[in-house]
């Protein structure tokens, strides 16, 4: 009986882990058609969601856009390209903000928010889910 | 209902669908707030010494579309037993582009580096306190005016190889209330002026590209006016100093050494007492070295000269001192950081003092 009930328990884990993996976002960059930039690199994307790049190709302004705490590719996406959890990216905004050198990215609900953001916003650039992507923005980078 | 009226109630709900389907950014108000806890120890007994609570510095700041920006900032601090809550700053602005930002309230005075870069926040500096002379206006070192309230205007040129920045302001400027029983403190002025003189203030920023090197002109022209019934002879409103305030600021970083330099010149043409016009210097320079990761040891000389005659220091209290401190920082995590500290300050007309400071600060993101 207990080896059954230890089976079962792990039968469950394994169910668990499995399935959290088929949920995980498979997350994307992206940016407005018009922005003169193909593809970013990891360090690229990094250093405009930390604030620290501003422009690309040039003097191309470019604006990250963040998602509200509650969506389901933001973790994912600090945890890949930062290399922070959110309460880190937090204190690392709080005291940006409260030094007024910057604002931290504007936050958007959801993955349609952002996209339909930057599709209407040409400085901007966000991440979403790779299925919430569609013609009328650029993928600019793919986290693997 | 008519067919005029049909379709205008049509034509505004395709506008009410329409201004519902944009995306709009969901920006919460950002709630923070800074601390710090420490245990002083002094060789003069005279010092107020043992465990202390630090000023607790809550702030609120919230981006209303993509444009304006409003920022709250109150530090409750202990006054002997009892806690006082002070408007540190609140401003609203709006940024047009990187070039020209508007902001309107009451925010830190564009005067060197650390003013502008170092707030209430103890966390984000590297030692304990600021250096003496650049202490808030309520200090008991103040001799710089910290604050400003009225409107500023900012901006960023990126040319290349170098980037240039500019802050300007004009505000109420400080003022001083010389009556008996007064502190003598310089007030900030958050609720009008008593001069129709408003102080001009300004910076002008310079980083080459890449070189770690960044340099600062600033410099504030304030006609410093009595606010209280006046007893050296300057009725309310009218002038007790007028000052202008020259500095410069360098700072360098390169791997894991950075230093900080700031001085400032100060031009007081005083009206009261023997009216004199007066100069003095004060300055600071620090170093630092992060020898291990989250482990940084940073000395710091400070030194402030004035005339004996100038009135402008004799008002408020001040005496020349050279201060040394020397502090171990450890950074815990990314909100909370300890502070080892010694430091001596000497001045001409009292012993030396030493401190022993041990603080722990943090940060509630």
């Amino acid at each position: 009986m207990l080896r059954t009930s230890k089976g079962v328990g792990l039968m469950l884990t394994l169910l668990t882990i499995v399935s959290s993996g088929l949920v995980r976002a498979e997350v994307v960059v992206i940016g407005h058609p018009t922005l003169p930039v193909s593809e970013l690199d990891p360090q690229k994307v990094k250093d405009i969601w930390l604030g620290k790049i501003k422009h690309l190709a040039g003097n191309v302004p470019v604006r990250p856009i963040d998602q509200s705490p509650n969506s389901k590719v933001r973790d994912e996406f600090y945890m890949k390209s930062l290399d922070k959890s959110p309460q880190q990216v937090k204190a690392y905004w709080a005291r940006i903000t409260f030094t007024g050198k910057d604002d931290a990215p504007l936050t958007f609900q959801d993955d349609a928010a952002v996209r339909d953001w930057v599709a209407s916003h040409p400085d901007a650039i966000g991440y979403i889910d790779t299925a919430s992507a569609d013609g009328r923005v650029k993928v600019l980078f793919k986290f693997k | 209902m008519t067919q005029t009226t049909h379709r205008h109630v049509t034509g505004l709900s395709v506008l009410a669908m329409t201004l519902l389907t944009v995306a709009t950014p969901a920006q919460a108000v950002d709630f923070g707030a800074f601390g710090n806890i420490r245990y002083l120890s002094s060789n003069q007994d005279d010092t107020t010494q043992g465990f202390m609570l630090g000023g607790f510095d809550l702030y609120a700041s919230h981006q209303i579309g993509d444009k304006t920006h409003v920022f709250v900032e109150y530090v409750m601090e202990s006054n002997g037993n009892t806690i006082v809550t002070d408007v540190e700053r609140l401003s609203v602005s709006r940024t047009f582009s990187d070039k020209f930002t508007l902001a309107a309230g009451r925010f830190h005075t564009p005067i060197g580096y650390w003013n502008n870069v170092y707030h209430h926040g103890a966390l984000l500096q590297d030692t304990a306190d600021r250096p003496a002379f650049l202490d808030f206006e309520d200090g008991s070192n103040a001799i710089l005016p910290t604050h400003t309230v009225g409107v500023m205007a900012n901006g960023k040129f990126d040319t290349g190889p170098l980037l240039l920045s500019y802050d300007f302001a004009v505000g109420n400027g400080t003022s001083i209330n010389t009556d008996a029983g007064s502190s003598r403190v310089l007030e900030v002025n958050n609720i009008g002026d008593p001069n129709k003189s408003k102080a001009i203030a300004a910076r002008l920023g310079i980083e080459p590209e890449n070189s770690g090197l960044k340099l600062g002109v600033s410099t504030v022209f304030n006609h410093i006016p009595e606010s209280g019934l006046g007893t050296l002879g300057v009725a309310y409103g009218g002038t007790l100093v007028a000052q202008r305030i020259f500095g410069l600021d360098v700072k360098y970083e390169l791997n894991k050494f950075d230093a900080l330099a700031e001085v400032y010149r100060f031009k007081n043409d005083n009206k009261t007492g023997a009216k004199q016009k007066n100069s003095a210097t004060a300055f600071f320079a620090q170093f630092g070295y992060r020898f291990i990761e989250d482990w940084k040891v940073v000395y710091r000389h400070e030194n402030v000269r004035f005339d004996a005659n100038d009135d402008y220091f004799k008002i408020l209290g001040r005496e020349k001192y050279s201060q040394n401190t020397l502090a171990l920082r450890v950074d815990v995590d990314d909100s909370n950081a300890l502070k080892f500290e010694i430091d001596r300050q000497r001045s001409p007309t009292k012993a030396d003092e030493n401190h022993v400071i041990l603080q722990w600060d943090f940060l509630i993101p």
